[in-house]
């Protein structure tokens, strides 16, 4: 197999298990211990472009779903997609892609613009998990929108913001060394 | 903490843990899709059938972790307070609220059945098995990448944990910047996920990875057609029962709710 | 015979870290490529099988260019690299040491028959069925000695092998690699650890920053070790046969 495909099928199995090992490790940052697996998830896509975080992202879901306990809080299975919180799992598909093409710079870009572009992929990566999240979660627990809201969106919006302005600077540093590496020049 | 993901399966010789992989994931996954539509009757159909799984097991059931209990509860209360707030009448509101629960336990009930029973070695060429008969569908590539990760995952675990600690004991963590502390931390883990993807690509390239390598081999013995027959007959009953039971009465036995 | 001829390469900071190699590894021979570190020894071997194209120079094989059939040479030039834990490809030990066979496509049978023998040569049958990374540090080098073995190779060129092993570790491995010189492989050694393996080696290479600065004998070049960069093995006037770390 060519040494291209090689590196992304690798890149893309260690960005999956980083993404499965963060739903086991708690972090205290602020006030309450914060889960960084969005934040993987939108770097997935951010660092490795928007096919390798899709794939990383997509076998993530199947060990969930053939019963490793790798979704949030130590759950598995396909009750957990079919569960009231199984939207935001669907929308983990959608961040990678988003951010691998919103945040793909060629080398000679201006600084500022990159850091411009960063930005967006971050946040609009992180917001596109909520698209399906909470439609979902309104649907499977027939509240109303406000509630819906409350509960599903409200409470993370700090989370949010820390998590992507630093998968925005992780991404901004990083990127030139992981896009040398798929570039893979023997 | 690496434990904890192993946790679920418990070696054995029962029907289940003989039963082939891959109709085990078949199975549970038709059964849940049929669960995408429950009724009274579709759930006390199912239930009798998962008992008697569990009864194969011969041993008693591992007790649940606390938030899995804690969930049934959250999903009734959610639904049935938001639907009796509706213009739903009471009772209907407790009926949906307790269909929908239910149906979550069973759910998770199959999900339980199937890790317990499924040692998870097997699982990447169960996959490979079920995956190549796909079309345009990178069979190889795919159960490679799966395989990949679950070495992965507690290497990556342990980094994870060692970054943090060497974080708190330089006194790295400034609870007022937790922005400051993510950027640091995320860092050289990155950095390290990097160079083992390096090395372990390196390494595979090395020992001429190849996506139509010898198939993996499905490790123990397993057992196809008996479990593929008794599920695919249950769905079949369950199906058939109800079309034919719906037709001559029509009980509040078999509404269908999402 | 492997010859290296020539091999230049340089990143773009214009600094050569390799810089005009010639060597050449004949048949059956146990050579020790030393050297500080960042002098270009992982570089050097990572050209030794393809995985780097040479930006200059080149590569023969028993007279050919190695880059010619890259299966083939993969085969024949079997690496072991630095970090055991980063080239594991299997869930389980068997499964990792059949990686390489599957990938040429060997029929199941043939691949289960190498395997039991494979297991049998290391003594680690009862580690068949664990999982790699809950190995000790010195049976995961020997389990990924086995992983490159299962092919076949003639040579084989191991990379720091005895980074982070206690005692037992390296007594481990370097006699599962004085077997291997014994039974005819020709062994490419890089290590800086003179004092546990040189006594084993015909030959003794030493490198500092992209050159070869000595090429000989090992008791020839015993006196010259200082100034090249590497810490003589302790001890004054050490004879060559006690730097082993086996047991007599
Ligand atoms: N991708 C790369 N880009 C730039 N420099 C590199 C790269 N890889 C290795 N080097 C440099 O090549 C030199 C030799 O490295 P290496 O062969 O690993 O040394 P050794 O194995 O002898 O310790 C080092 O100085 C290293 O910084
Ligand atoms: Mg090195």
């Amino acid at each position: 197999m060519s040494k291209d495909k090689i590196r992304k099928t690798v890149l893309a199995a260690v960005f999956t298990a980083l993404i499965a090992a963060s739903s086991f490790f708690t972090i205290p940052v602020g006030p309450v211990p914060i889960v960084l697996t969005t934040m993987f998830v939108v770097l997935s896509g951010m660092l490795g472009g928007p096919w390798v975080g899709l794939s990383a992202v997509g076998s993530y879901l199947i060990l969930g779903i053939i019963g490793l306990p790798v979704f949030a809080g130590g759950t598995a299975g396909i009750a957990k997609l079919m569960g009231p919180t199984g939207g935001f799992l669907i929308g983990y598909l959608l961040a990678p892609v988003a951010g691998g093409f919103i945040f793909n710079p060629p080398g000679d870009k201006a600084k500022g613009l990159k850091v411009l572009l960063a930005v967006l992929g971050a946040f609009t990566a992180g917001a596109l998990i909520y698209v399906p999240g909470i439609p979902w979660l309104k649907y499977s627990l027939s509240m109303d929108w406000p509630s819906a809201l409350q509960a599903g969106l409200i409470p993370f919006i700090p989370g949010f913001i820390i998590k992507n302005a630093a998968a925005a600077a992780l991404a901004f540093a990083l990127k030139e060394r992981f896009q040398n590496f798929l570039k893979s020049e023997e | 903490m690496a434990g904890s993901l192993m946790f679920q399966y418990q070696p054995g010789s029962s029907v289940l843990h003989r039963s082939d992989i891959r109709v085990k994931l078949i199975i549970m996954i038709a059964l849940s899709l049929v669960l995408i539509q429950v009724s009274v009757f579709r759930l006390s159909l199912l239930l009798p059938f998962l008992l008697l799984l569990q009864c194969s097991l011969k041993r008693r059931p591992l007790p649940p972790p606390l938030p899995v209990l804690f969930m049934p509860a959250l999903i009734f209360t959610g639904n049935f307070l938001s639907l009796a707030a509706g213009d739903a009448l009471l009772s209907s509101a407790l009926i949906t609220a307790g269909l929908r629960t239910v149906r979550f336990t069973f759910i998770l009930w199959m999900a339980q059945l199937f890790t317990e029973t499924s040692d998870p070695m097997c699982l990447t060429p169960a996959f490979y098995r079920l995956l190549k008969h796909i079309p345009l569908i990178p069979a190889g590539r795919i159960s490679t990448q799966l395989g990949l990760s679950l070495t992965l995952i507690p290497v990556i675990l342990e980094e994870m944990n060692e970054i943090r600690d060497a974080m708190i004991s330089r006194c790295g963590w400034n609870p007022r910047s937790p922005l400051k502390n993510l950027v640091h931390m995320g860092q050289p883990l990155l950095n390290g996920v990097l160079l083992k993807a390096e090395a372990l690509s390196d390494a595979m390239e090395a020992r001429l990875f190849t996506e139509d390598s010898t198939e993996p081999e499905l490790l123990g013995s397993s057992s196809v057609l008996l479990p593929l027959l008794a599920g695919s007959l249950f769905i079949l009953i369950l199906l058939a029962g109800e079309y034919v039971l719906s037709r001559s009465g029509s009980s509040s036995f078999f509404v269908q709710f999402f | 015979m492997l010859e290296v001829q020539g091999l230049t390469r340089t990143y773009t900071e214009g600094r050569k870290v390799l810089d005009n190699i010639n060597l050449s590894f004949s048949e059956g021979s146990f050579t020790i490529i030393a050297g500080p570190n960042g002098s270009g020894k992982t570089q050097l071997m990572r050209h030794l099988n393809g995985l780097l194209k040479p930006q200059s120079g080149k590569i023969l094989l028993r007279g050919r260019d190695i880059r010619e059939n890259l299966t083939e040479t993969r085969k024949r030039i079997g690496l072991v690299f630095q970090n055991a834990d980063s080239q594991i490809v299997g869930q389980t030990v068997a499964s990792d040491i059949c990686f390489g066979a599957e990938n040429l496509k060997w029929s199941r049978k043939r691949i289960n028959e190498k395997l039991e023998s494979l297991l049998r040569e290391f003594s680690i049958s009862e580690l068949r069925n664990r999982r790699p990374h809950t190995l000790s540090g010195g049976e995961k080098r020997r389990c990924v000695l086995a992983a490159v073995l299962i092919m076949e190779p003639e040579i084989i060129v191991l990379d720091e092998p005895f980074t982070g092993l206690d005692r037992d570790g390296v007594q481990d491995v370097l006699k599962d690699i004085t077997r291997l010189h014994k039974e005819g492989k020709t062994i490419i050694l890089i290590t800086h650890d003179l004092e546990k393996s040189l006594a084993h080696a015909d030959r003794l290479v030493l490198m500092d920053k992209g050159s070869v600065v000595e090429d000989g004998r090992p008791a020839d070049l015993l006196d010259r070790l200082e100034s090249a960069g590497i810490r003589k093995p302790w001890g004054e006037n050490r004879d060559l046969e006690s730097m082993t770390w086996l047991a007599p």
